[in-house]
């Protein structure tokens, strides 16, 4: 990381604790100059600038051994005597480890080598704590505080590489993981709720008058200008963009039918944006529910057949469009949760879990190798044995083609995924 | 290109396009920006701020602002006895709002009233209140508690035990921090939340033990993972009665010793919230959230080690510690001034008060939606986020839509607000956007910004129309939006 970055970082910093920056943030490339390796990866990354990233983020602390079930495992069970999966709730993957029978539609894709599985991910020193192990896994690096995040740093390289370069949060709050230190993505709840609402049925003009209170300037708005500047930019982009995004999801023909959960009807979203002329470098989704310390089956189960029908029509709509090859969705939560389960038929908080890459261009199978539920850290945990940033590392070097020193703190084995 | 050129021009070719390029011919009006009371870049950010904006600030602040005539009547009290007066809320008779009470069930075993949702109707009451009440104090501090121990219907899913929650907090609002946290020990709808009831002594749940810590008390820092594990077995035990209360059976608790923060005892749960209530991370992590929700962020460490001394010199008492910040040259600097951004809570709230306006229950909750805070409902047990975070390109498209469904007419023919007075016959459209916005924004909104919103209310000549354009664009402007 250059200083210029470091400097970079200290503002951002600054702006998420609340503390007004001098400089007002932008969507474009307005400071980070090129640097040499920046120049070195413009080649790798003009071919991929077809490529997208969706991100499924599992909210709470996705339990990882009811998901990708290590049955071959006698402990599995021993540890698991009333929330355990038995044989009949299990779709075998193979002979030790299968998915969670409630997850037909990601099996599907596996049975159709569009699935990559990589398990026991975690870190050196796992946190427990829900804020501070997501801060981790979404700023990318285990050395608090970070306050950006790892796709938005990596936005922040592709907006100085291809103009333009845009990532979407599809919700009300946007992920750390989408902070730049001087980019930021398109927002939106919902398609409907992503426009000037007209004051009569005949007002044109609304959306003119808005822009243009946020275009004058304030000259004489003190100390707080650069939050004053920065809701002024938030409103010029939000009108701006609020044309592009109904265009897309308006011209937009899903090619299958979308469960009608919200997660689902987010993820047909993510598809008519991902087919439109956005040509969005990231998608960002949240699925939220997973922090099962009580009565886990009823939770989890319903929640692993929304992702795993969701992701299944996603993909298969996008194949559909001709879009399946360039598009790679990646799952990620917190953390995963304790072998053993506790007293209320649910399970505390633990450490690695698996991954899930899915994709036309994904290497299928199993990544890495299962944890033991035997030889545990000295907290009674799995130890883990792929660390996420070779995930990360993996994504921004063999997806979106640039060298992940751009993005990460240190240099990371990569995996074979894609 | 930059993308929000690649922006606008995708949106001229865009089918369906909403954006035009009328924009683009509009009069930009440059004028001298007066802007009356304003610290500048240049002022010194320790002194205090311009007097004419103490009180606004105080009631942006410690409630959720207020029109021309409760700006006027705490005007008139001055600082210091306006801070006493908002302080010292249990003075002021609040009878008529306490007999208004949200449509849930009337007790833990109830069934909902048929068709209601209790979230959304807890929601709606709640912003109601806050729009209404002659204590603002009590309501901005329920919030706070609220946020501080976020519990959410959601996973909850009784209407009765989260109301149960939201009196107990604003009853203790300005209460004993021992009593508060005790309380929410044995609070029915956090004991669901955070799965007290489902802690167990053979097999304890550590959710509460973590979180008591983590987000309740201490903050990270003084405890391992051995003391989660210790503090959950001495929180088991736990159940919810047949009216919904949290209690406590010994019987049912583990009873051997263990060691909790250096301590080694046979813990029972009121053992772990004197330890937790008492040691020195507490007193500086509630100061220093308190201080952040009330000033401004990153406080310097010595004011907060002085506003933490108060906590325990008063003995936990949060009405000494919430009287220290106020009282604070701090909380009057011009580094306090403008430093925070509304919250959609207090945008929604702030609006309708100082408008004397209100709004249909779907446009409170749609609007909470599209803004990322529902109350009852926050997204996980930390809360929900504070400054600039709120503010993404869906949140603001959300601010500048919600004053289209507020109702703005007044019964009052004699207020300055009733529509007639602002832009009826012989009205002057400067001197009624004046009106309206300051109202809303009584510091002073920027002449040429000003201009702007008068222009989009000639637009209009319906007083009505002309009304709600110069409430919305008001509204809209990052003035109204921040804090």
């Amino acid at each position: 990381m250059n200083n210029k970055r470091r400097d970079l970082l200290r503002q951002l910093a600054a702006r998420i604790s609340g503390i007004p920056s001098v400089t007002p943030l932008s969507l474009g490339p307005t400071v980070i100059e090129a640097t040499d390796s920046n120049q070195a990866a413009t080649a790798t990354l003009q071919n991929a600038s077809n490529k997208t990233l969706v991100v499924v983020q599992l909210m709470g602390g996705n339990d990882g051994l009811n998901t990708v079930v290590p049955y071959g495992q006698p402990a599995y069970l021993q540890n698991r005597p009333t929330i355990g999966l038995t044989a009949d709730e299990i779709l075998p993957i193979d002979g030790d480890v299968g998915l969670n029978s409630q997850m037909t539609g990601m099996m599907d894709l596996y049975n159709s080598n569009r699935v990559a599985i990589i398990q026991g991910v975690s870190y050196p020193n796992p946190n427990l704590s829900h804020f501070e192990a997501t801060a981790i896994w979404e700023s990318g690096s285990p050395e608090l505080p970070f306050t950006n995040g790892w796709l938005g740093r990596y936005m922040d390289v592709a907006n100085q590489l291809e103009q333009p370069a845009t990532a979407l949060s599809l919700g009300q709050l946007v992920p750390q993981t989408l902070l730049g230190v001087t980019s930021q993505p398109i927002a939106l709840n919902t398609v409907n709720a992503f426009q000037i609402r007209p004051l009569t049925k005949s007002d044109t003009t609304s959306t003119a008058y808005i822009q243009q209170l946020n275009e004058t300037a304030c000259s004489a708005c003190g100390e707080y200008n650069a939050l004053v500047n920065q809701m002024m930019q938030s409103g010029l982009d939000a009108i701006s963009a609020s044309a592009v995004v109904r265009a897309a999801a308006s011209s937009y023909k899903p090619q299958v039918t979308y469960p009608t959960d919200d997660f689902s009807q987010r993820l047909q979203l993510a598809a008519g944006i991902i087919v439109s002329s956005l040509n969005p470098k990231i998608v960002y989704v949240t699925l939220g529910g997973f922090d099962t310390h009580g009565d886990e089956r009823p939770t989890q189960d319903p929640l692993l057949k929304q992702l795993s029908d969701g992701v299944n029509a996603l993909y298969n709509d996008l194949s559909a469009q001709g879009r399946a090859n360039d598009t790679l969705i990646m799952t990620f939560s917190e953390f995963g949760r304790r072998v053993v389960e506790n007293g209320s038929k649910g399970t505390d908080h633990g450490t690695a879990l698996p991954q899930f890459m899915i994709g036309g261009s994904v290497s299928p199978g199993l990544y890495g190798t299962y944890p033991s539920l035997t030889d545990l850290d000295a907290s009674g945990n799995l130890l883990w044995n792929i660390d996420f940033r070779q995930t990360y590392a993996t994504v921004l070097e063999s997806w979106f083609g640039i060298q992940q020193n751009e993005v990460l703190d240190s240099t990371y084995e990569t995996l074979s995924v894609i | 290109m930059d993308r929000r050129a690649f922006l606008k021009l995708s949106a001229a070719t865009a089918a369906a396009a909403g954006v035009t390029a009328y924009g683009t011919s509009l009069m930009r009006l440059a004028s001298a920006s007066t802007n009356a009371g304003l610290p500048l870049a240049s002022t010194d950010l320790s002194a205090p701020m311009p007097a004419q904006v103490q009180i606004p600030h105080l009631l942006r602040r410690a409630g959720f602002g207020g029109g021309p005539q409760e700006q006027a009547h705490y005007q008139a009290m001055g600082f210091d006895e306006a801070v006493q007066y908002v302080l010292n809320y249990e003075q002021i008779d609040n009878s008529a709002l306490d007999a208004i009470t949200p449509n849930i069930r009337t007790s833990y075993s109830g069934s909902v009233p048929a068709g209601q949702n209790e979230g959304n109707n807890l929601a709606t009451w709640w912003l109601n209140r806050m729009v209404a009440t002659p204590r603002p104090l009590e309501e901005k501090m329920t919030l706070f508690w609220h946020n501080h121990f976020a519990t959410a219907i959601s996973k909850v899913q009784n209407g009765y035990l989260m109301y149960q929650q939201n009196k107990f907090l604003r009853a203790n609002a300005l209460g004993n921090f021992h009593d508060i946290l005790t309380g929410m020990t044995w609070d029915g709808a956090m004991l669901i939340w955070l799965d007290g009831v489902e802690n167990i002594e053979s097999n304890p749940n550590q959710n509460y033990a973590r979180e008591v810590m983590e987000v309740f008390s201490t903050g990270r820092g003084p405890y391992t993972q051995n003391d989660v594990i210790e503090g959950a077995n001495a929180f088991t035990g736990f159940s919810i009665n047949s009216s919904g209360q949290g209690v406590w059976n010994p019987a049912r608790h583990y009873d051997k010793p263990g060691t909790f923060l250096g301590q080694t005892a046979a813990f029972m749960p009121q053992d772990i919230i004197d330890i937790l209530v008492a040691r020195p991370e507490t007193a500086t992590n509630l100061s220093t959230e308190l201080f952040q929700f009330f000033g401004y962020p990153n406080p310097s460490p010595a004011t907060i080690q002085r506003i933490a001394a108060v906590y325990f010199d008063s003995g936990y008492d949060m009405k000494s510690v919430v009287e220290a910040i106020l009282t604070s040259p701090e909380f009057v600097s011009n580094q306090a001034y403008m430093a925070n951004v509304k919250s959609p809570t207090e945008y929604l709230v702030a609006g309708l008060r100082a408008f004397g306006a209100t709004a249909q229950a779907s446009a409170l909750i749609n609007s909470s939606n599209n803004q990322g805070q529902l109350l009852f409902d926050p997204p996980n047990v930390f809360g929900w986020p504070i400054g600039m975070l709120w503010i993404n390109t869906g949140s603001i498209m959300e601010r500048y839509n919600f004053p289209v469904n507020v109702q703005t007419t007044t019964e009052n023919s004699s207020s300055q607000l009733n529509e007639n007075n602002l832009f009826g016959a012989g009205s002057s459209i400067s001197q009624g956007v004046q009106t309206v916005s300051n109202a809303l924004y009584p510091d002073g909104i920027p002449t040429e910004v000003l201009s702007v919103i008068q222009s989009a209310t000639a637009t209009y000549t319906d007083p009505t129309l002309m009304t709600k354009d110069a409430l919305r664009m008001t509204m809209a402007s990052p003035y109204y939006n921040l804090n």
